[in-house]
């Protein structure tokens, strides 16, 4: 790394070649105000307030000027206060702000620089130009007025959610910020990631949910980790109150960008489900509410007299509890499965079949972005793990040439080069692409001479080879399966395809914690005397339904009210992820914490003491 | 003696009371300052409301009609150091928000469509005219200090005082400042 020295304020500094004049002034502990910059995001030199002084007294913002050797560099002189303090009341003063009713007062980068700046009076007269107010979605709202073009969600929205939706419409006092083709953002392309809202300097994006509850500067805050799905997102919980006001990402890396999703970011926020909090017990056609201790005594009579018992987990759970409720459940000689894991064993037991090395499996998604060729099979991803899809849609707007596979629609259908739709399973097609591959076929004109190989089967030459062309070259290519994967065979030929070209894979499965890979588990009773279902305080889950209603007597555990619970013979409270407390382990292997954000809300205190006391021995 | 003290008019436009209110907060100080400050005429303080030469003169509240700029303009005549207090009177503040439309839509909006079919725009010569925008006090008449805020705290009002007692214009600085 070639490095250059320059002079800032007549104090020696040493910089990287290449990189601008602000980044090596911050890393020197030389402050600039800044506002359209941001650390995720390209440099724009929109707002101009980074501006500097140098050498023959040239004005140029630092975030675009490119250190040169023997700079001579002034950050704060007269002229360039004066600059900047006209040039905030020209940003203010081209919108409408209301500061006295906007619920970022106090807690807004634009009046923290200009409250900097001293600014107490308008030398500049305003403009009131007309500007939208965008509030047709559920809780996203965009206000133009509190706008200043900054541009961040724009580039937000592209460079690291990758999803393109939000863009600048209209010109001078008429520049708004627009989803699509400026249609309502509720109709537009929006993930509803909320991306948007976390890099908004002022109050122009904000969550109608969370407003005027508090800002961010006023709230206590818990960083933690989302347990939505296996991405494992690190999270900043904002609190007041005992109730969560907000929700931010804290995952600041260039890759991630501090990102989440809406299921991270938005539903703990908006959901309203009831909470189970007490135990609830029905026989008899009679239902009763009672403690824990009496809770706990019935499940003790009830495992202890039965013989065939069924125990299923969830995914959303941390990995002492998973271990605690698996202990607990093979004392009594239960069998023990988890959400999800079933196709983590399907796809073990396809590595050995087919000679794979662990090798082939990433242990770091955002490879994504660097492959040169992307294998998508089963886009549900963009629902299941939409930070991953995120990387995807980045990947493909960057160069990466994106394949996808799906039964259904594309759902990457604005990024991917090439969807390939079959009918249910994948099976035909990717045995078909291996087959190619091993018969050494270069072409579709071969392939139709290969009689053999296509004989009556509903899939389209073309996307065998299209296959077959883009992995075979010497690139770097991974092949993504989604968690809907349905069957064995699909995902042994995938499998397969992986180690015939050299590609990697990853693998989702439906798991959020993915410590469950440590454990044993199988598949369940058909029959089963009891079934314990340890749901956590996850939303109703196709393979949790299936086995309730396999059921003699059930018993769910959970935080929230579903289906799930109402079925049940015994209700139990768990707690919801923002009172859990421990560790998960995330999609690339890597372990993270969750901290406790509020005390339970429910009789039930401690998931861990709850297992150690139903436990038969003394822990 | 009553010569040492400083003379204080105020007044509040269109304005909420709010400053004025927010002054209240100061509590006790409110003692202190009468040993050094005489109202001569105020806002929701004292009964006067007719100006006479003063040393300072406070306003608050938004100009929006012919009223508030004669109120203005005689502070200005009648004081040396002209101060403004809020949102309203520094920038403009809430009221502002009709400069969006015309006056005249405004009016035909508020009484005619909005109204009864016996509504009518009001129009008697006792009625001040409303001017064509709302605007902070600058626009009309030269302000010498400004403690913007909506309302700014008591704490900052007595700094401003403290500040023009010391014989300093106050100047609010990034630790001070609000909107």
């Amino acid at each position: 790394m070639s490095e250059v020295e320059l002079k800032v304020n007549d104090k020696t500094i040493s910089a990287e070649k290449g990189e601008t004049v602000l980044s090596a002034c911050e890393r020197n502990g030389i402050e600039i105000p800044t506002l359209c910059e941001h650390d995720a995001l390209e440099n724009v030199m929109a707002c101009r307030l980074c501006v500097v002084e140098f050498n023959d007294g040239q004005i140029e913002p630092s975030c675009g000027l490119k250190v040169g050797e023997d700079m001579e560099i002034k950050t704060h002189t007269e002229k360039l206060e004066k600059y900047r303090r006209m040039n905030l009341e020209l940003i203010y003063l081209n919108e409408n702000h209301f500061c006295m009713f906007c619920e970022s007062d106090g807690d807004c980068e634009l009046q923290d620089l200009m409250w900097e700046h001293e600014i107490d009076s308008f030398d500049f007269p305003r403009a009131f130009p007309d500007q939208a107010v965008e509030a047709s979605h559920d809780f996203l709202v965009i206000d133009n007025n509190r706008c200043i073009k900054c541009g961040r969600c724009v580039r937000a929205c592209e460079e690291v959610v990758g999803n393109e939706t939000l863009g600048f419409g209209g010109r001078g006092l008429d520049n708004e910020i627009v989803a699509d083709t400026d249609v309502p953002l509720a109709e537009s392309s929006c993930i509803e990631c909320g991306m948007c809202q976390q890099v908004c300097p002022t109050g122009a994006i904000f969550n109608k949910q969370s407003m005027f509850k508090g800002t961010t500067r006023e709230c206590d805050s818990t960083a933690t980790t989302c347990m939505s799905c296996s991405i494992g997102c690190g999270t900043e919980v904002y609190k007041r109150s005992g109730n969560i006001v907000e929700i931010m990402g804290t995952d600041l890396e260039e890759e991630k960008g501090g990102q989440l999703c809406k299921m991270g970011r938005f539903d703990p926020v908006i959901d309203e489900t009831e909470r189970i909090d007490k135990v609830i017990v029905r026989e008899d056609g009679e239902e009763k509410e009672t403690d824990i201790d009496e809770g706990i005594e019935k499940a003790k009579e009830k495992l202890e007299n039965s013989d065939r018992i069924n125990a299923l987990a969830s995914g959303k759970a941390t990995s002492e509890v998973l271990d605690l409720f698996e202990k607990v459940m093979r004392e009594h000689d239960a069998l023990f499965e988890i959400v999800g894991a079933e196709r983590y064993r399907i796809e073990n037991e396809v590595m050995r079949r087919v000679n794979m090395i662990k090798g082939h499996l990433i242990d770091d998604v955002t490879e994504v972005m660097k492959a040169d060729h992307l294998l998508v099979y089963d886009t549900s991803i963009v629902e299941t793990h939409p930070v991953l899809a995120s990387y995807i849609r980045r990947a493909a707007i960057n160069g990466t040439k994106l394949i996808t596979v799906d039964t259904g629609e594309d759902k990457f259908w604005r990024h991917s080069d090439i969807s390939i739709s079959i009918e249910s399973p994948n099976t035909q097609l990717t045995r078909l692409v291996n087959e190619v591959i091993k018969e050494g076929v270069a072409s579709i004109q071969d392939l139709s001479r290969v009689s053999s190989i296509l004989g009556g089967v509903k899939v389209h030459p073309e996307d065998i080879m299209t296959i077959v062309k883009h992995l075979e070259e010497d690139t770097y290519d991974i092949i993504v399966l989604g968690s809907k994967m349905p069957d064995r065979w699909s995902i042994r030929h995938i499998f397969e395809l992986a180690k015939l070209e050299g590609s990697y894979l990853i693998s989702l499965n439906k798991a959020q914690n993915q410590y469950f890979k440590q454990l044993d588990t199988e598949e369940l009773y058909n029959k089963p005397d009891v079934t314990y279902i340890y749901a956590s305080d996850e939303k109703d889950n196709d393979q949790m339904m299936e086995e309730a209603k396999k059921a003699d007597y059930l018993i769910v555990q959970a935080a929230k009210r579903s289906e799930l619970t109402d079925m049940a013979d015994l209700v139990i409270p768990s707690l919801t992820m923002f009172e859990k407390e421990g560790t998960i382990e995330d999609i690339n292997g890597e372990k993270k914490t969750l901290k406790r954000v509020f005390e339970p809300k429910s009789e039930l205190k401690s998931e861990q003491n709850f297992f150690e006391e139903l436990s038969k021995k003394e822990v | 003696m009553a010569d040492d003290k400083t003379r204080v008019a105020t007044a509040c436009m269109c304005g909420c009371s709010g400053c004025h209110m927010s002054f209240l907060d100061v509590d006790e100080y409110i003692k202190d300052l009468a040993d050094e400050v005489e109202f001569q005429s105020s806002h929701v303080i004292m009964d006067i409301k007719e100006f006479e030469k003063v040393d300072v003169g406070i306003l608050e509240g938004t100009i929006t009609n012919d009223e508030n700029v004669e109120v203005a303009e005689d502070l200005r005549e009648n004081c040396d150091i002209l101060v403004a207090w809020g949102d309203c009177a520094c920038f403009g503040g809430i009221m502002t928000m009709r400069n969006f439309e015309d006056v005249e839509d405004i009016l035909e909006e508020c009484y005619k469509e909005k109204g009864d079919d016996k509504s009518v725009v009001p129009d008697d010569e006792s009625i001040p005219t409303l001017t064509d925008k709302a605007k902070g006090v600058d626009e009309v008449v030269e302000v010498d200090a400004y403690i913007p805020g909506c309302p700014p705290s008591a704490d900052l009002i007595k700094y401003g005082l403290e500040e023009l007692l010391e014989g300093r214009i106050p100047k609010l600085d990034k630790d001070k400042l609000t909107y």
